[in-house]
């Protein structure tokens, strides 16, 4: 659960300050993510406040912290008490997939009256509230992370790739899915790629039609993403999750990670053809190769 | 009981049938018993087998005499759940488990249980058409599942005793699972807890009964209006922690105050 902009009837402690009904006070949490084989961990996981009337409220039993941890994609929501000394949190991987939401609140375990704070905004400065049972007091909409789950320790290894047959198209489309470029293909000529696909001779022909145009598309949108949203690759990589392949693919050829400024700055059409084997000229080599041993068999045949 | 291993039916295989609705269709219209239709819109790998394992079950069937009932349904619900409930949930919110359920293992149930009525049939029930969140719960057999999960009360004697009364009307659960904090199941049996605490209140005073079968009616029912209610409830509220009990008592009350309501309309 994240508040966002929400506004509420009462002053509360938000660590977006802009979004925070008091001047100087700070409420946060904080965690070290790390996981071992059976569960996903939030090590040392603990909040930080800083107000003085909000810790009274904590003192007194009248208020406590709970620390919210939701997976919309595998229908998880768990709530797990967290105080000001680090301890750990332990999910079991299964119950995780995807984006997963970590937030932290503080609220009114019981109904509190005539609640203020020295700390208050000038708008509210002076003014009581009461506080009903359960009523949000301070808030930090936290992180999210990604939870990805590797197929191939009982699967074959998948392409970053989905080449698919759209009986809707008449055009070669692409779209991101996550974990996957989706290709869509018209279906009669998806029936040509279908039949051609484990030939070895049409290899970088296929890659060169259709994967880089494709990752050369996507890629793009990305550094869009990045440009006009402030982003970073790790960011990103939330919605393309194929991003962490490129990531290690771009390693592997030049021995560098592919860090913001660098994808930032790059050619687009340059950072696809390298990531796939420069499969478009090669590609053209191939074609020369086909038609010629095409013609020379005409030849001999005549 | 014999063990099975569970099957994902490929990327490759789920993406060409949703981009090949209208083909797809037409073939399950025509072929009510058998899945073997899939190889001629899909030719390569159609399934990859998984490390987990169920136990093998199967499902009721309709037949020539008998109709494929809400009793039925119910039935199935409760094979399926009991069958799947151990499987970690990345694997039973997983679209291409689903797929393999429902085009392979239970085809024959599963268009029983969901037969093709409209264009959208397949895309919104057959597969996570509508996206991840929503598949799981418009799925055929997906929403049965998690209709089970998020009803069964294993504190209870009778534990399926409220996803009895939820599939009496199954307007008592869908409006709750449409929102983000039905993933919080201790907040859906709250609230079904109180649905039939009132439901048996008032089915207890015959005027009251008539009102409430009145207020299960139309565009903005008990069950719609609940939901938002919980909401709205929930807008400045940690409601992931509002105890069981205190739960009840505020459903009950707005359940008793929109009934009521309904005397003067």
């Amino acid at each position: 659960m994240q508040i966002g902009n929400k506004l509420f009837p009462y002053p509360i402690l938000n660590r977006t300050k802009n979004l925070s009904a008091y001047k100087t006070s700070n409420f946060y949490f904080e965690y070290d993510e790390t996981d071992d084989e059976a569960d996903f961990v939030l090590h040392n996981a603990h909040y930080v406040l800083q107000n003085d009337e909000l810790r009274d409220l904590v003192a007194n039993g009248k208020a406590e912290v709970k620390l919210l941890v939701e997976c919309s994609p595998t229908v998880f929501r768990e709530n797990y008490a967290i105080t000001e000394e680090p301890s750990d949190i332990r999910i079991p991987f299964g119950s995780l997939k995807d984006r997963v939401v970590i937030s932290c609140f503080m609220y009114a375990k019981e109904n509190i009256t005539c609640f203020s704070s020295s700390d208050f905004l000038e708008d509210y400065s002076g003014y009581q509230f009461d506080i009903d049972k359960y009523s949000i007091l301070a808030v930090d909409d936290g992180y999210t992370t990604r939870i990805e789950y590797d197929d191939t320790i009982d699967d074959k290894v998948s392409s970053i790739f989905l080449i698919i047959s759209n009986e809707d198209t008449d055009v070669i489309k692409y779209r991101n899915q996550g974990t996957k470029i989706v290709i869509d293909v018209p279906s009669d000529a998806f029936t040509a790629y279908d039949t051609l696909k484990t030939n070895e001779y049409t290899r970088n022909i296929f890659f060169g039609l259709l994967a880089i145009p494709a990752l050369q598309f996507m890629l793009q949108q990305v550094q869009v993403d990045m440009k006009v949203n402030d982003t970073t690759l790790d960011d990103e990589t939330v919605d393309f999750v194929w991003l962490e392949s490129v990531r290690n693919a771009y390693k592997r050829i030049n021995d560098n990670d592919l860090d913001d400024s660098t994808f930032l700055k790059a050619d687009v059409e340059v950072l696809a053809q390298e990531l796939l084997n420069k499969s478009s000229s090669k590609a053209l080599d191939d074609v020369f190769g086909i038609i010629t041993q095409q013609q020379m068999e005409a030849l001999i045949d005549e | 009981m014999s063990k099975i291993h569970i099957h994902y039916m490929t990327d490759e295989a789920i993406e060409t049938l949703k981009k090949n609705q209208k083909k797809v269709t037409e073939y399950m219209k025509a072929n009510q018993n058998n899945s073997s239709w899939i190889s001629n819109v899909y030719s390569g790998d159609l399934y990859t087998e998984k490390k987990f394992m169920i136990d093998d079950f199967s499902l009721r069937l309709a037949s020539s005499s008998n109709k494929y009932t809400e009793e039925v349904g119910y039935e199935n619900a409760i094979t399926i759940y009991e069958a799947l409930k151990d499987l970690p949930a990345y694997v039973l919110t997983d679209e291409r488990f689903w797929a393999w359920i429902n085009f392979d293992y239970c085809y024959k149930a599963a268009m029983q249980a969901m037969p093709i009525t409209s264009k959208s049939t397949f895309i919104n029930h057959w597969v996570f058409g509508a996206g991840q969140r929503r598949g799981v719960f418009f799925g055929v057999f997906s929403r049965e599942f998690y209709r089970v999960a998020l009803s069964v009360d294993n504190q209870s004697p009778d534990k399926y005793e409220y996803t009895k009364f939820v599939y009496d009307n199954p307007e008592r659960i869908r409006n709750l699972t449409w929102r983000a904090n039905s993933s919080n199941r201790k907040l859906v049996l709250s609230a079904i807890k109180a649905e039939k605490k009132a439901f048996d209140y008032c089915d207890s005073i015959p005027e009251m009964s008539e009102l409430y079968k009145k207020a299960e009616r139309g565009q903005y029912n008990l069950y719609t209006e609940l939901a938002k209610y919980i909401s709205l409830y929930g807008s400045v509220r940690l409601i992931d922690v509002v105890s069981e009990e205190d739960m009840i008592d505020e459903i009950y009350s707005e359940m008793i105050r929109f009934i009521n309501e309904k005397r003067e309309n």
